[in-house]
This record gives structure tokens, C-alpha cells and sequence, in this order.
């Protein structure tokens, strides 16, 4: 396969790249008129670019992409949503987390020992035994709950058919 | 529209010398602020280019619309965030095709096209009779030419696509790609230079 001539190739890929101007065009089309090996060369550089091009798109297909503009701003628009919500989630977890530093955690006391302490002084333990005394009767109410009509009269659970096998 | 509007009552604009006379960075600025007719507008000027340049890296007509979508969201969610819709001189069409660019180099890595399209689809004409042999030898080497293209260093991928499937002029692929005309002159010869090889050498089996 004979190249082409060194010359004349950077011309060829020029045209190929439609940069020659009709001085250049000229003179290529003179010397291709007389040189086999530049005009195999110019085809081939032709061929390769036809091949290479893709086929136009379809009338269809333009006006499809054409009407896009709607759509893509309704992407924006979303996009935009998702950024925000993001943003505020994002404010929200910062919030709690200064707050979380802010206000150290301390134990709950326990019941009535607020009330027990002297202000300005710690948590005590309350006296049980005075507490256990101050109380009604814990026997009291089992009385109670003894002498109370029952919720169902012997002679009805007797009425009863439990149907147990 | 910052500065090129009067209010004429509620909910009526008026938009002094039209949106032709609008640069692109005044839109994109105005899109920003709110002006969602400024988006439709620079849609309007640059779609189509957009379309041309990712349909090189699509699997179907509906990538292509979506990747067309997805470069222009890119573009202005890049820009806000880089706080550059400001500026009315803010260069809006190269970092649109620049990001085009890379998003269709992308999602061609993460679809492997070329693995998905069997060659027996090559095979079949539409309406399922087998195509002639010239046809078919002639569809064999677009798809390797074509695969090809996609397979060329990254540079020149990029000049070869922006001059032929984007059909920009070469001082536009340099300004796009932030490179020297001359360089992008150079990328593209190296480019035809690989096609035209791998050519010849498919060409010696033509039928």
C-alpha cells in the first residue's frame, strides 16, 4: 500500500476537517488529479468519517427533545425540593445535636425526694419505715375486697354449660 | 430579567430588545433568580447541539433525550454551586458541552453500550429478512468505526465529536474544551488518521 505523499496528507485531513479554503481546495484537487496513492488516501479519510458520522436524528426524535425544556425544569423544580428537605433535615439534626450539647443530661430524682430536701442541699433517702407508717393499713383493703359481692353468684356459674370434655 | 425590565402591572413583564439580545450568562443569572422563561430560552438556543453531541453515547433515542435533560440540569446546578451565574460574561455554552461531554463518556462506561447491542441486530432488517451482504458489511464497519471513535484517547474523542457530531467550528471545540485551535486542529488529525487505519485494514475483507 503506497502512503501518501507527506506534502499533501496534512492538506487532505484538512479538508477532511472542512478547513481548506478554495486556494487550498484547488490545489489539492490538482495534485489528487495526478497522484493514485493521495486519491486512495483522500477516499479513505472519507470513507472513515462517513462511517464514523452518525445518521441524523429523526424529525420525531428532535421534536421530542425539543419540547424537553418542560420537563426539565419540573427536574429542577424536584431537584430543588430534594435539596431543601435535605437542607432541613440536615438543620434539624445540627439543632438537636446543639441542644444536646448545650444541656448536659442529669438523672431524674426519684419521687417526693424534692419535696424532702431542703433547698440548696442534696438528695437524701427518704426514711422508709415512717413512710411504711404513715400509710393506711395495707390488711385493710384485702377486708375489703373479701366482703365484696362477688361479679358472678354461685347458682349462676352452676347455669353455666362450659361444654369441657 | 435584572435590569432590562419596567413593570407594566401585575403579573405582565416586559422584556426590553427580547430575549435574542440576551447573553447567555444574563439568562443563566436571571434563571437563578427565579426567571424560569430564561431557562426555556437558553434550552432554546442550545438543545439541539447538546442532542448531537450525547446521541454519540446513547443506546436509544430516550438516553439521548434524558442525557440532553440531565447535561443541562448538571450545568445549572454546577453553576449555582459554584456561585458563577452572576456573571452576564459567564461562558454558559462551552461549560454546557463540556459537561455533556463527560456526562455521555460516563454513562457509556456505566451501560457498556456496545457489549448490550448484539450483532445478530445487525443482521436482521427492520422487517426481519436478512440484510445483503454489502449492507451488512457496510453496518459491521460503522459499528467498529463507530466504537472506535469511542475508544480514542480522551482528547480526541472530544475534538473528533465536537466537530462532527456537534458541528462546532475549531476555535469553538478549543474554547469548549479550554485548548489552543491549533492543538484541537492536531487532535482531530490524529483522530481521522486512527479511523482511516482501522478503515483500510477492515477494508481488505470487503466483499
Amino acid at each position: 500500500m503506497n502512503r501518501p505523499c507527506p506534502s499533501f496528507e496534512p492538506l487532505l485531513l484538512d479538508r477532511a476537517a472542512g478547513l481548506l479554503d478554495p486556494v487550498g481546495e484547488a490545489r489539492l484537487d490538482r495534485h489528487l488529479a495526478g497522484c493514485p496513492s493521495c486519491r486512495a488516501e483522500a477516499d479513505a479519510v472519507g470513507l472513515a468519517l462517513s462511517l464514523a458520522a452518525l445518521p441524523p436524528a429523526s424529525a420525531a426524535e428532535r421534536a421530542a427533545v425539543g419540547q424537553g425544556a418542560r420537563e426539565a425544569l419540573l427536574r429542577l423544580r424536584a431537584d430543588r425540593s430534594r435539596r431543601r428537605f435535605a437542607a432541613r433535615v440536615l438543620l434539624a439534626v445540627a439543632a438537636s445535636a446543639a441542644f444536646a450539647v448545650a444541656v448536659p443530661w442529669r438523672p431524674a430524682a426519684p419521687p417526693g425526694a424534692v419535696a424532702a430536701a431542703p433547698a440548696g442541699t442534696g438528695w437524701e433517702l427518704p426514711d422508709l419505715d415512717a413512710a411504711w407508717a404513715a400509710s393506711a393499713d395495707p390488711t385493710a383493703d384485702l377486708a375489703a375486697l373479701a366482703e365484696a359481692e362477688p361479679l358472678v353468684l354461685f347458682a349462676e356459674l352452676q347455669e353455666i354449660d362450659f361444654d369441657i370434655e | 430579567m435584572a435590569g432590562r425590565e419596567s413593570s407594566a402591572g401585575p403579573g405582565l413583564r416586559v422584556v426590553q430588545g427580547g430575549w435574542a439580545s440576551q447573553p447567555d450568562g444574563a439568562l443563566l443569572r436571571d434563571f437563578l433568580a427565579g426567571d424560569e422563561p430564561s431557562f426555556e430560552e437558553l434550552w432554546r438556543r442550545h438543545h439541539a447541539t447538546v442532542h448531537a453531541l450525547v446521541r454519540r453515547y446513547a443506546r436509544t433515542p430516550e438516553d439521548a433525550r434524558d442525557l440532553t435533560q440531565r447535561a443541562f440540569l448538571r450545568a445549572v446546578g454546577a453553576a449555582r454551586r459554584a456561585g458563577r451565574g452572576a456573571g452576564v460574561d459567564f461562558p454558559f455554552r462551552p461549560w454546557l458541552l463540556r459537561i455533556a461531554a463527560n456526562l455521555g463518556k460516563n454513562h457509556l462506561r456505566d451501560e457498556f453500550r456496545w457489549r448490550r447491542a448484539p450483532v445478530q441486530e445487525l443482521e436482521q432488517a427492520a422487517d426481519g429478512a436478512p440484510l445483503a451482504d454489502e449492507l451488512l458489511f457496510r453496518r459491521e464497519r460503522e459499528r467498529r468505526v463507530r466504537q472506535a471513535v469511542l475508544l480514542l484517547p480522551r482528547r480526541q474523542r472530544e475534538v473528533l465529536t465536537l466537530r462532527v457530531d456537534a458541528g462546532l467550528p475549531f476555535a469553538e471545540v478549543a474554547t469548549t474544551l479550554g485548548i489552543e485551535e491549533g492543538n484541537a486542529r492536531v487532535h482531530f488529525h490524529h483522530a481521522v488518521r486512527r479511523l482511516t487505519e482501522l478503515v483500510r485494514a477492515a477494508g481488505e475483507g470487503e466483499p
